[in-house]
């Protein structure tokens, strides 16, 4: 079965004349199932989009089942045989599973000389799809009703009616548990046998060493390496990925002594879903909140920003003083500052640039006489920039121009001002490459030493575990338990009720 | 291709969208000039001068609400009524700068209704703002039986027909208005904030951005443009028409549109605006000249409009 199916060779892209991908090859055979990682901005989303047919090419062939074809648009990609699962769902929810399956292709009847679509047939066809999928489920059903990893399977399924031959799948798991993911492993697994190249992209890399056969690395535009997941490791991968061997992703704790009280809850309710909270942060420490979806996880860090809705009982204090947020911007002059986990909604200003982006939480520090002063605007935003290594073409550029992890590094940067003692950051590193985590972890790490405190809301909870120094889990809206660092990582998963036995294997 | 690419390079620019506006309005003149002979002089230039000015200002007043993510379809109904209250309040107290700084008064007054229902009701600004535009041109029609009334003071006139250094003083005060809200959008907290409110709302109050006060303001200073622009009107003609500016609407969004400001916020500088509300008035004055009836202007207003539009898709895209 080692028919290549897909081959794209020499392919080169610039953007405003910066090479994002320079002769680039990518090889995947019939039945695989390939992982294509590499840090964000290494190209691999720019190599996914030019195949299915969003950007085109500058340089470069690419032939599918040993014929050239020239991808134009995502039609001409579609009727080349590639399907795309983007990271989002792209599904109707409020139509039936049927429906969504067979959208591109419904079968039809004549009655009267009009095409109808047989619903019979329709349904059947469905069925038998998703039968072979192993999902085994009313296809009647409105697929809002389905489960997350039913949903994808459903997107799969769809792929396969419209005779993809290739399957493109971005961060499939994304959103779904340890659990669920397995469901959809399994159809996967059923897909690839069905002779279908996959190429499978994920930020975690147990996940690509379970479902993948093969590892292709890409690093700064250029393949950086390839990898047969039987015979090679994690630091292996991530060494290509980095560019140098990774040492230890979290930095070393420090030790603290007893410091002073930055933030008390004493029996605070917000409401029916988050109640009871009691529990303390201590200067200079990062504090590590984790959850499952649900559990309050991402009320906390809001509530105590000042964004939507009061205390309904107890009391919030603030450096031993009283502490009722009311507005951001209370928040903001309490010397409070938040970073939201959807950085794209709620986190940039996509279309001003890196600068104004950079001072606008604290613009009053670079008014003179009611008129912004610019000078002094780009020479913080220049010594930000140099801090976190922020790849950029200049100060001036355009936020949206930059990569997910660069936005990120600006989104923390941009708070660190002496007004601010407490940062709030939900998910830190969502949707942020290895390389750019990497150094947020340390960047945080060693701005606490200077006595910021860190409260972090993450629903990763490696991330938690390798970055906290203490630990607090909710569960259902309230504080199950809070740790030290003596805490084992599946106590806190337990605390938070997740299914502890449902391994990956 | 390098070349190309270079070229798309530079149009994602900011500055760039007002660099082109700038060159198509010169190719304009150069060809109106060949076809009319009367077409280029001093005095033709301040005749467009003078008939776009009223719309400018209110084109200009727009242009930083649209940025914000509002929208103000009122703003010529309130050109027509504030003649109307002109001549009624000169009617009772007989002092015409009283009279004029009441009317000021009612237009902003407009413009915080208008920005009540759309920011703190969260009204769609669209059809919160044709619901007032809808009232306001009735309540003049009521006010004036549908009639035009005079308004013949030397004094009043002036501002409307009196010149400085041979400048129409409608012109001088328009570009006045344009100088500052340029200073406002750029130079100032506020405009920062107004494009930060209207690229991304969300985002912007998490970072402790006051949209709601910011989009509310700016509904106020586009129902005081409104104003401002139906006394240089009253002024200009020497009455006041219940619905004199009603018909100007579509020519001030179309200029904030052509000239860049992006209809979903974030987007837009005011002297785009100008060049784009130069490049709508000169076209009409052009084809006026040369004779062209005024429904053809309609289909040539049209055109340029379209154009511009896929001038800055294009441009997006890039």
């Amino acid at each position: 079965m080692n028919n290549t199916i897909l081959s794209m060779k020499g392919i080169r892209k610039t953007f405003s004349g910066v090479a994002v991908l320079d002769e680039v090859e990518l090889n995947l055979n019939e039945g695989e199932c390939l992982g294509l990682l590499g840090s964000n901005g290494a190209g691999k989303s720019t190599l996914i989009k030019i195949l299915s047919g969003i950007y085109l090419k500058d340089k470069g062939n690419i032939f599918i089942s040993n014929n050239e074809v020239f991808i134009k648009n995502s039609s001409d990609s579609i009727k080349s045989g590639v399907g795309l699962l983007p990271q989002e769902l792209s599904i109707h929810s409020e139509m039936t599973v049927a429906e969504n399956l067979m959208l591109g292709n419904l079968p039809t009847k004549k009655i009267a000389g009009i095409e109808f679509t047989d619903q019979k047939l329709m349904i059947k066809i469905a069925r038998e799809k998703l039968l072979d999928l192993g999902l085994d489920i009313n296809v009647q059903k409105q697929i809002k009703e389905l489960t997350l990893p039913e949903q994808r399977i459903v997107e799969i399924a769809r792929a396969m009616v419209g005779k993809a031959k290739i399957l493109i799948m971005d961060e499939p798991t994304a959103a779904l548990t340890r659990k669920e993911s397995k469901t959809l492993f399994e159809a996967l697994e059923k897909t690839r046998k069905a002779g279908v190249g996959i190429i499978y992209i994920s930020h975690y890399l147990d996940e690509v060493f379970d479902v993948c056969q093969r590892i292709v690395v890409l690093r700064d535009g250029k393949n950086a390496g390839e990898f047969k997941t039987t015979s090679s490791n994690h630091d292996e991968v991530l060494s290509a990925m980095l560019g140098n061997a990774v040492e230890n992703l979290y930095p070393n704790k420090s030790k603290k002594e007893n410091s002073d009280l930055a933030l008390k809850f004493e029996n605070v309710t917000f409401s029916k879903n988050l109640y009871n909270l009691n529990f303390e942060v201590y200067k200079g420490e990062i504090l590590g909140v984790f959850g499952l979806l649900g559990s309050g996880l991402e009320e906390l860090g809001r509530k105590i920003y000042g964004i939507s809705g009061k205390t309904e009982k107890g009391k919030i204090f603030l450096f031993g003083k009283d502490y009722t947020p009311t507005s951001p911007q209370d928040a903001k002059k309490n010397g409070i500052g938040f970073i939201p986990a959807e950085r794209k909604t709620e986190g940039i200003l996509s279309e001003l640039n890196l600068r104004n982006n950079m001072t606008i939480p604290f613009l009053n520090n670079f008014i003179q006489r009611t008129f912004i002063d610019t000078k002094k605007e780009k020479e913080f935003t220049n010594k930000w920039i140099a801090d976190f290594d922020i790849k950029c073409l200049s100060s001036e550029q355009l936020f949206r121009f930059l990569s997910g992890g660069n936005q990120q590094k600006a989104c923390i940067a941009r708070w660190l001002v002496d007004e601010v003692s407490i940062l709030i950051i939900e998910e830190p590193t969502r949707g942020v490459d290895l390389g750019a985590r990497k150094e947020i972890y340390q960047k945080l790490r060693y701005l606490c030493d200077q006595g910021l405190t860190v409260i972090i809301f993450s629903s990763d909870v490696e991330e938690i575990y390798g970055l906290a120094d203490r630990f607090m889990v909710l569960n259902r809206g309230t504080i199950t338990s809070i740790y030290d660092q003596s805490v084992q990582v599946e106590q806190l998963m337990a605390a938070a009720g997740e299914n502890i036995n449902t391994n990956l294997n | 291709m390098s070349n190309l690419s270079n070229f798309n390079s530079l149009m994602k620019q900011s500055w760039s969208g007002v660099a082109v506006l700038s060159v198509f309005y010169i190719v304009i003149v150069i060809a109106l000039s060949l076809m009319s002979p009367w077409f280029f002089s001093f005095n033709n230039a301040m005749n467009i001068g003078i008939n776009m000015s009223y719309i400018g200002l209110m084109a200009a007043a727009g242009t930083p609400l649209i940025i914000a993510g509002g929208l103000d379809l009122s703003v010529a109904a309130v050109a027509g009524l504030t003649g109307v209250l002109i001549t009624i309040f000169f009617g009772w107290i007989d002092n015409i700068w009283l009279a004029v700084a009441l009317s000021l008064f009612v237009g902003a007054f407009i413009g915080a209704f208008n920005g009540f229902l759309a920011t703190v009701l969260k009204f769609n600004p669209l059809i919160a703002t044709l619901g007032t535009m809808s009232i306001i041109t009735g309540f003049s029609l009521v006010l004036t039986g549908g009639l035009t009334k005079s308004m013949m003071l030397p004094e009043f006139n002036y501002i409307g027909v009196g010149r400085i250094f041979n400048v129409p003083i409608p012109l001088i005060i328009m570009i006045l208005a344009m100088f500052l809200l340029w200073l406002l959008m750029s130079k100032t907290k506020f405009g920062r904030f107004l494009y930060a409110s209207g690229n991304n709302p969300d985002a912007s109050l998490l970072l402790g951005v006051p949209v709601v006060k910011v989009q509310f303001y700016l509904y106020v200073l586009s129902g005081l443009s409104g104003a401002i622009a139906g006394v240089l009107l009253t002024a200009m003609l020497g009455a006041a028409a219940p619905n004199a500016a009603g018909s100007h609407l579509l020519t001030i969004i179309a200029a904030i549109i052509l000239g860049g400001t992006s209809l979903y916020g974030g987007i837009g500088s005011v002297w785009g605006t100008l060049f784009a509300v130069l490049i709508l008035g000169t076209i009409n004055n052009g084809l006026t000249l040369m004779n062209v009836s005024s429904s053809w202007q309609e289909v040539a207003k049209g055109t340029v409009l379209i154009l511009a539009v896929g001038l800055d898709q294009w441009r997006m895209r890039a």
